[in-house]
């Protein structure tokens, strides 16, 4: 198996102005096997950002205090790393935020998604290829001369992941990339998670608190109070309704009716947690009812 | 809607004027100022007169936008003109009357003066403000700045600051006004009440403003960073711009003007002065 990111034993904690300790993560054993699609779900202040800005290295020492090891593409970054190892790492591994205006940095969307080859110092004609291959691969062909401020969130939105795409990574972390969207700039964007996916050469982590984001995951990782809570499928996370209310998070609502289906004795077959399978199955009790 | 907003006064077009890369386009006006400022005899200033009218008339801006532009020095214009006239005392006395007294060096004075303000603020507006986005502008100004990086001016951190100032201006107006109707659902009263009670309510609008730009300063340098940007060093460009043969031809034109200028300036007789009788 080979894992892209491994963290061992990793706790955090940041440090305020007055040098105050506030504990973020405690006690973290994870392991993201490489072209994997895990999904990173917790509350506000469950440490799930955290955790990302800590792979990235947005997070460092200096920022708080770390335990434990975080090791990415073979390089442990909360070691020591020369300038050169760290920005090598840093390039490997995108990050999609949740706000698109503050990711977008140029005047037009061409010049924006050129920003990371740019920096990479690629030759342009290379450059100007892949402007075009991303753009194509975000769905927004067309749009190379438009202005960012024209355009709506979730078509920001997809040119900050065409440009993070654009620096070719390894892996994607997408921090809670679809929070400021509308329902339809949300789909688009789980839409590209799901192509890019396919394809099968990015590792992708999407951290949310949709749960209906999480069900196409391969993995859903739980995170409560900085540490992990629940680590397992959809379908094994999901079906355990009680244990998540327990933290008082929620499971998608097709999974949510069904729960409450089985609680009143109507329902005793598998919890679903797609809409397809669920209306299927609510289409197969209706008949058996009435049959 | 604040979407639309144009930056700049930058106006779209196709132009031969709109073609001529934006580093030349510095350069010329920068040659046309001191050729403005350096004309002396009457023939220099026609040659000036020509040479902007034929550039704003290649521009294709319309006649009315230029007028609009002028707007703002219309009173710098008639004040300085007017003073010419009435002060000047020197010349042949042309009118005499009550406490005024015209002498025809204050009218051919105040006519340089006119010719000089006007082809200045028409051609630096028509090269520079009507024809060139601000974007290729900066990138402009970066090229012709480069040189300077040999002795450690940090040009391409310049230019960055102004671009991303560029962008980030339509997302400040959108905020600032988000912040107004929340303070206005707040009770803030912003239209009425003497200027210090007015002053005092923008306060509660330039105080979260700024609390934001901040934020998204903080956020857009850790997203650059995850972008692999770590300055100006090694960075290739997307859109490198290309010097013609064309550009070339416009600036030997422009220093052909200043050559005119200079020389008409060394005609004996002046038109002017022939007018106004001397």
């Amino acid at each position: 198996m080979d894992n892209i990111i491994e963290i061992k034993n990793l706790s955090f904690s940041y440090k305020d102005s007055e040098g105050n300790l506030h504990p973020a993560l405690h006690d973290i054993n994870l392991n993201f096997e490489r072209g994997t699609y895990t999904a990173v779900l917790g509350h506000n202040g469950s440490g799930k950002s955290t955790l990302a800005k800590l792979i990235n290295m947005v997070l460092t020492r200096e920022d708080g205090e770390i335990d434990g090891s975080i090791t990415v593409c073979g390089k442990e970054v909360t070691g020591d790393l020369t300038d050169d190892e760290a920005y090598d790492i840093q390039c490997r591994i995108g990050m999609v935020h949740q706000n698109p205006d503050n990711q977008i940095v140029a005047t037009t969307v061409e010049e924006d998604i050129a920003f990371g080859p740019e920096n990479l110092g690629t030759d342009p004609v290379e450059i100007r290829k892949t402007v075009t291959e991303m753009l194509k691969a975000v769905g927004m062909e067309g749009h190379e001369k438009s202005a960012p401020h024209r355009l709506s969130g979730g078509q920001k939105q997809r040119i900050a992941v065409a440009g993070v795409l654009a620096m070719h990574p390894e892996c994607i972390i997408f921090d809670e990339s679809t929070a400021m969207l509308d329902p339809q700039g949300r789909e688009a964007i789980m839409n590209t998670i799901e192509n890019l996916h396919k394809k099968g050469d990015v590792t992708i982590i999407t951290i949310t608190h949709y749960m209906n984001e999480a069900t196409d995951a391969d993995r859903v990782i739980v995170l409560n109070h900085g540490e992990v809570f629940m680590d397992g499928t959809p379908e094994e996370i999901f079906t355990q309704v009680d244990k998540l209310h327990s933290v008082s998070l929620d499971v998608p609502q097709v999974t949510e009716l069904f729960y409450k289906l089985r609680q009143a004795g109507k329902y005793d077959g598998e919890l679903p947690l797609h809409t397809e399978e669920g209306a299927a199955a609510l289409k197969e009790l209706i008949t058996r009812t009435r049959g | 809607m604040i979407r639309d907003i144009t930056l700049g006064q930058y106006f779209p077009g196709n132009s031969p004027i709109h073609k001529i890369d934006a580093r030349a386009k510095i350069i010329m006006t920068l040659i046309l100022i001191v050729a403005v400022f350096v004309a002396s005899s009457g023939f220099s200033f026609a040659l000036l007169f020509i040479v902007s009218a034929t550039v704003f008339l290649m521009s294709r801006i319309s006649f009315k936008t230029l007028v609009k532009g002028l707007k703002p020095i219309v009173f710098v214009l008639i004040f300085t003109t007017l003073f010419q006239i009435f002060f000047t005392r020197t010349g042949t006395l042309l009118v005499d009357w009550w406490i005024i007294k015209i002498y025809s060096n204050g009218i051919i004075y105040a006519i340089k003066m006119f010719v000089r303000i006007i082809v200045l603020i028409s051609t630096t507006s028509v090269l520079v403000s009507y024809t060139t986005s601000p974007i290729v502008l900066t990138d402009g100004i970066e090229g012709l700045m480069t040189p300077l990086a040999k002795i450690k001016v940090p040009v391409h951190d310049f230019a960055l600051v102004m671009s991303i100032a560029l962008r980030f201006i339509p997302t400040l107006l959108e905020e600032t006004e988000k912040i107004m109707s929340a303070q206005k659902a707040r009770g803030t009263d912003f239209s009425t009440g003497s200027l210090m009670k007015r002053a005092r309510a923008l306060l509660a609008v330039f105080v979260p403003l700024l609390a934001s730009a901040v934020r998204h300063a903080f956020e857009l340098a850790d997203a650059m960073i995850c972008r692999g940007y770590r300055g100006g060093k090694g960075r290739t460009k997307l859109n490198k711009m290309k010097f013609r043969f064309f550009d070339f031809i416009w600036l030997l034109l422009s220093a052909a003007v200043l050559a005119g200028v200079i020389l008409l300036n060394y005609v004996p007789i002046d038109p002017l002065n022939m007018i106004f009788g001397q």
